[in-house]
């Protein structure tokens, strides 16, 4: 077995799993996000911040956000080492796919942090 | 294993010489026969190469296909989309100005079709997602399946697409 060490969890099976139970907490947040905005067309500030007040919600979404990196990191990763190889692109491949990598996790890990800063920062 | 002149480059340190002295005779007027010995002896490999991208471009993308890669497109743009999102979160909980400018943002002319390419994106992206999950159940693996399966993912989609158009035009 191939392991790659910038795959998320070294092991295709495990990334394939952990990208389908991020997907299922990312549709249900979506769902109840999205139904929530929908049924209440007229949403004031105050709704909207004690929407985003309560524990479960706050949970809710770090768990969102934490299954969206996860679930990112995986996506990108496939997308990176399926195109960016130096089969299809010559010798500078592995130095593009590394700095690709690079950019994409710094995206993820600010997305993480400023997410936590809006939630409990504000 | 190509010719046995091609094989140097895997060659060890032992086998250098021998190859070495095999390359003059190939550059000798003796060189009939060495290829006329490969010719009778060296099995070719018949064996398949991976393909190159060019390789794949030579063929017509099924429509599952275009679906699969709008799939992968539509989820490397959701890497920008997210940020836009939390920019959007972020204004709309820092304060009662905040959610106000928001609201004059996402209402104007520019902010309408933002706020429609990210939701269209995160629409297709999340219709294609479930049709992965639903898959991944056993469900619609045969070749007219998988078809049907990605025809259903762009009618989903596109309806909701239509209907994010009708939200963000009344907001």
């Amino acid at each position: 077995m191939v392991s790659q060490v910038t795959s998320f969890s070294r092991n295709g099976v495990s990334d394939w799993l952990l990208q389908r139970a991020t997907a299922w907490v990312l549709t249900a947040y979506t769902i109840v996000l999205f139904g929530y905005i929908v049924a209440q067309p007229e949403i004031t500030y105050q709704e909207w911040r004690a929407l985003f007040s309560q524990t479960w919600m706050q949970v809710f979404t770090i768990i969102a956000l934490l299954s969206t990196c996860a679930h990112a990191w995986i996506g990108l990763w496939t997308v990176g080492t399926d195109y960016i190889r130096s089969h299809l692109m010559g010798d500078g491949a592995d130095t593009l796919r590394f700095i690709y990598q690079i950019v994409c996790i710094s995206i993820l890990v600010v997305y993480l942090v400023w997410g936590i800063q809006i939630l409990w920062g504000n | 294993m190509g010719a046995l002149h091609e094989i140097d480059i895997r060659a060890n340190s032992g086998t250098v010489h021998l190859i070495r002295i095999y390359k003059k005779l190939l550059k000798s007027r003796y060189a009939w026969f060495p290829l006329f010995m490969e010719k009778l002896f060296v099995k070719k490999d018949t064996r398949p190469t991976n393909v190159g991208i060019m390789d794949l471009m030579a063929f017509k993308l099924p429509f599952a296909g275009w679906a699969s890669i709008t799939h992968r497109i539509s989820g490397v743009i959701l890497l920008v989309i997210i940020g836009i999102g939390l920019y959007a979160l972020d204004l709309s909980l820092s304060s009662e100005a905040g959610f106000a400018e928001l609201q004059v943002l996402v209402s104007s002319p520019l902010g309408k079709f933002i706020t429609w390419g990210c939701l269209s994106a995160f629409a297709y992206h999340f219709v294609a997602g479930i049709k992965h999950m639903i898959v991944d159940f056993g469900v619609a693996e045969t070749t007219e399946g998988t078809l049907f399966a990605a025809r259903l993912v762009v009618m989903i989609s596109s309806v909701l697409i239509f209907l994010a158009a009708l939200w963000v035009i009344q907001l």
